[in-house]
């Protein structure tokens, strides 16, 4: 062979990474057991469930869970698996409840979890201790600013720990009001990638906009131009974001573009050193590791969401998952967010124009599709699978002397693959790690 | 797999093979590996791609490749995956261009392969060596006869040695005019079967024909001209197969493989004496170039039910078939066909007719072929029919002639019965048992 074959699956030093991981079942199984069970995981937004009895049904990797809150108020992570027979005992998306009820059998739990009932119990004959049979809990559930996580393991970082200076940029997307929330059920489809590239591309690919969403700039949409600040944040457990200025001496609207109706919510909720960092942003996007990306974008023209193009600019907030379901497959879980005091206008242009560049079928995100399924499939094949890819753009980068938060900010001079290389890496220790 | 394992799947002394070799899964990615990632294989014909910057989307084994020729005139094969991140770079099933761009970051490479640029290039500082990070080229390009083949192993035996004496009855096929060229673009299907029936059935399986095709002899159709003929099976060392069938000594009904008298003076000055005699008496001839290219000539006797002229005896076609592996389970039949281009416009419009009713995507054999073959691969799915051996041993003990007049051996026909197929699955046991270091 003629190509540079690495023997190791990911060189962050160098900046390569091995086609086999976007492709290879083994490692992908693997994955799950190492990354997946392994990590602090989102599974909802507190305004899905205000009350108690209230849940959802998520995925934490392939594992189903129902996220309830219970009777008590309190949020737990269920796995959704009948301890009698192994079926699913709530076959819902969200709803309700007092109680789950397995079809099967009719094994009934509580909200809580707990097994309140067992039809013919007596014929058990005093065998079955019900205490120690309610639905497994994830051990560890934590919230922050709404955003629910939870882990398979009982110890480990904190939520908190575990974000680290993600968890100040959350301030700005989802602490800076007094309610950020989701609008709707969450959006969510299946598309043949593997949910590495997606996770990757959020967490630091800014170069892929002008050839993948040329169009913006073919058709003279695009509007950022110019020298301006930005920053990327890496962080210990594998997040990275994207913190991009506006151009130096761009008049635009404070506040990522949000109405001034929440102004004054966001100069009482966050310090002022935070409040003018946001308004200088045009656009905060990145992942949690593994699998939960943000976007706040406000560079969208009324244009590109079929606006009047007098009318003011625009910005939307978006959560989106990307579940693994096998190595060549993922399932997108994609939730907007407003914040509650918001002018209802205001929330339907940010739901068009949401929904035009982000939604199943955005302009942006059939770009993005094109090419992860493409990649996934292009992959596999023995000869195009012993490749090493290329992440090495700004393997030198400068610490960010004015960065406002905590942790280490590095400064976004061009384009850089350093924040992928965070995530790689990142993964790379977990699949080694003894 | 154990090589223990994959001795067990292909007896050729008695000429038994394992139905697992059909859909088998594990056998499957290692055929890629070792047949498909090794072998030499047909990626596409000189006249596909004539001028510079012309260039077709191929398969080798499940690979993507650009198969162009490059401002200098030079074929290449290039591998269709982005240096970058993987993505195929070319779309198009073919086209003529100066530059191929990767639609995710833009990464733009020349027609021969050189990364010529790379947006933000200097935001990779220095650490970028744009030289090494060409698409990755097959190390081995070679045609015969205008058939281009392609293969990842630097150390392959040449194209030639490869194709022993098939080379020269491919001179037979594709060198006997000026101009044997492809007509359009190749036709395409996807069949719910293994690519090793469709194979093997080409290197070999004459008997069929009565059966699976009796419809020609039922109709009344087209003739096979009853008779004592001479033909032969001529076998090669790397896996490849030649039938070639004559007319009966008194049956004669269309010389040449029914080719147009136009050409004959044309044949007989390009080819050789002996190639020239043994063509006059040939009705067909098919065959299989490991692991995955066919070959069939056929004269098709009773030209008016093909949509021929009513008053000529016979015509023939020629045409190349890959069998492109995409599963256990399932092919990617592609198929073309070729002509003389000297053949007067009647004939090659008769020809293409003639070719399209009988082996198109809905033509009457083709239809036939894969009825069997998806019926064979999905059958022996099931854990019993699993453990049968399948029968592989018409004309066990065959000798070779000792008259022939090209190059290698030959043996006579009929009275082999199964012997190409023998060798296609012995050579493909061959292949999967080589070791794997030689990847």
């Amino acid at each position: 062979m003629t190509a540079p074959i690495d023997e190791q699956l990911v060189d962050e030093v160098s900046g390569q990474v091995s086609a086999r991981i976007f492709v290879d079942p083994d490692i992908y199984r693997d994955e799950l057991a190492r990354v997946f069970a392994r990590s602090w995981l989102f599974v909802a937004h507190e305004s899905e469930l205000p009350r108690p009895g209230m849940f959802v049904t998520r995925s934490m990797g392939e594992d189903p869970v129902i996220v309830c809150r219970g009777a008590d108020g309190v949020v737990r992570g269920l796995l959704n698996v009948c301890r009698h027979r192994g079926r699913r005992v709530c076959n819902e998306d969200s709803g309700q409840t007092a109680k789950f009820f397995c079809p099967y059998h009719g094994w009934t739990y509580g909200t809580q979890g707990e097994l309140a009932s067992v039809p013919f119990f007596e014929a058990y004959q005093g065998q079955l201790p019900l205490s120690e049979m309610g639905l497994v809990q994830a051990p560890r559930v934590a919230t922050h600013h709404g955003l629910i996580f939870a882990s398979w393991e009982a110890t480990g970082p904190t939520l908190r720990e575990f974000l680290g200076p993600i968890g100040w940029v959350f301030d700005l997307l989802f602490g800076r009001s007094e309610a950020v929330e989701v609008v709707g059920p969450p959006m969510r489809w299946i598309a043949p990638a593997n949910w590495k590239l997606a996770a990757a591309n959020f967490a630091g690919d800014g170069h892929h906009i002008f050839t993948t969403h040329g169009f913006r700039t073919a058709m003279g949409l695009e509007t950022i131009r110019g020298q301006r600040l930005s920053y990327v944040l890496p962080s210990e457990y594998g997040h990275a974001c994207t913190l991009s200025g506006w151009p130096t001496g761009v008049e635009d609207l404070p506040y990522a573009r949000l109405p001034k109706e929440i102004w004054p919510e966001i100069e009482q909720r966050l310090t002022r050193e935070q409040a003018d960092f946001l308004s200088s942003l045009a656009i905060i996007v990145g992942n949690v590791f593994p699998n939960c990306s943000f976007l706040q974008s406000s560079s969208h023209t009324p244009e590109e969401w079929g606006g009047d193009p007098a009318a003011p600019p625009i910005s939307f907030l978006t959560l989106r998952q990307w579940q693994p379901k096998g190595p060549d497959k993922m399932e997108i879980w994609s939730w907007q967010l407003v914040d509650r005091n918001a002018p209802p206008e205001w929330k339907e242009t940010a739901r068009a124009c949401f929904t035009r560049e982000f939604g199943m079928a955005g302009v942006f995100e059939q770009d993005d599709m094109a090419n992860w399924s493409d990649i996934t499939s292009n992959l596999k094949s023995p000869i195009a699978n012993r490749l090493a890819l290329q992440y090495r753009m700004g393997l030198k980068m400068d610490e960010g002397q004015e960065w406002p938060g905590p942790g280490t900010a590095y400064l976004k001079r061009s384009f850089e693959e350093f924040n992928e290389r965070v995530f790689y890496a990142r993964w790379h220790q977990l699949m080694t790690q003894v | 797999m154990h090589t223990a394992e994959i001795a067990g799947l292909v007896d050729v002394e008695a000429g038994l093979v394992s139905p697992r070799i059909f859909n088998d899964r594990t056998i499957h990615g290692l055929e890629l590996e070792r047949i498909f990632a090794r072998s030499w294989l047909f990626v596409a014909h000189e006249s596909e791609i004539p001028a510079p910057g012309d260039f077709v989307s191929r398969l080798m084994g499940t690979d993507g490749v650009i198969v162009s020729r490059g401002a200098e005139g030079q074929i290449r094969v290039l591998l269709n995956a982005c240096r970058h991140r993987g993505r195929r770079v070319c779309m198009q099933d073919a086209g003529k261009t100066a530059q191929f761009k990767c639609p995710y970051h833009g990464w733009t490479y020349s027609v021969s392969g050189e990364l010529l640029g790379v947006p933000f290039f200097e935001s990779y500082q220095g650490q970028l060596d744009m030289s090494e990070l060409g698409l990755l080229p097959a190390p081995r390009v070679e045609t015969c006869h205008g058939l281009i083949f392609a293969s990842w192993d630097e150390s392959a035996v040449p194209l030639s040695e490869y194709l022993g004496p098939l080379a020269w009855v491919f001179g037979m096929l594709f060198d006997r005019t000026n101009a044997v060229e492809v007509v359009g673009p190749p036709i395409r299907w996807v069949a719910p079967a293994n690519w090793k029936l469709g194979a093997a059935n080409f290197a070999g399986d004459g008997h069929h024909v009565a059966v699976t095709h009796g419809f020609v002899n039922s109709l009344g159709i087209k003739r096979t001209p009853r008779g004592r003929a001479v033909s032969y099976v001529v076998p090669a060392e790397h896996g490849h197969l030649g039938n070639l069938g004559g007319w009966p000594a008194d049956a004669n009904d269309g010389p040449f493989l029914a080719l147009p008298q136009e050409i004959w003076p044309e044949m007989e000055q390009r080819l050789d004496a002996k190639q020239f005699e043994l063509m006059r008496g040939l009705r067909v001839i098919v065959g299989n170039i490991f692991p995955n290219l066919s070959f069939l000539e056929t004269a098709a006797t009773g030209a008016h039910e093909w949509a021929g002229p009513e008053d000529l005896a016979s015509m023939s076609f020629l045409t190349l078939r890959l069998w492109q592996p995409r599963g256990p389970d399932w092919m990617e039949v592609w198929t073309w066909q070729l002509m003389d281009r000297s053949a007067p416009d009647w004939w090659k419009q008769a020809s293409r007719e003639c070719y399209l009713r009988e082996f198109g995507p809905g033509g009457m054999f083709e239809q036939d072929d894969m009825a069997n073959w998806s019926s064979i691969t999905q059958n022996l799915e099931s854990p019993a029919a699993r453990r049968i051996s399948l029968q592989y041993g018409m004309g066990l003990g065959a000798l070779p002639l000792e008259e022939w007049p090209g190059p290698g051996l030959a043996y006579a026909k009929p009275g082999v019965g199964e012997i190409s197929e023998r060798l296609f699955y012995g050579h493909w046991q061959k292949r999967m048992l080589s070791g794997e270091g030689q990847r």
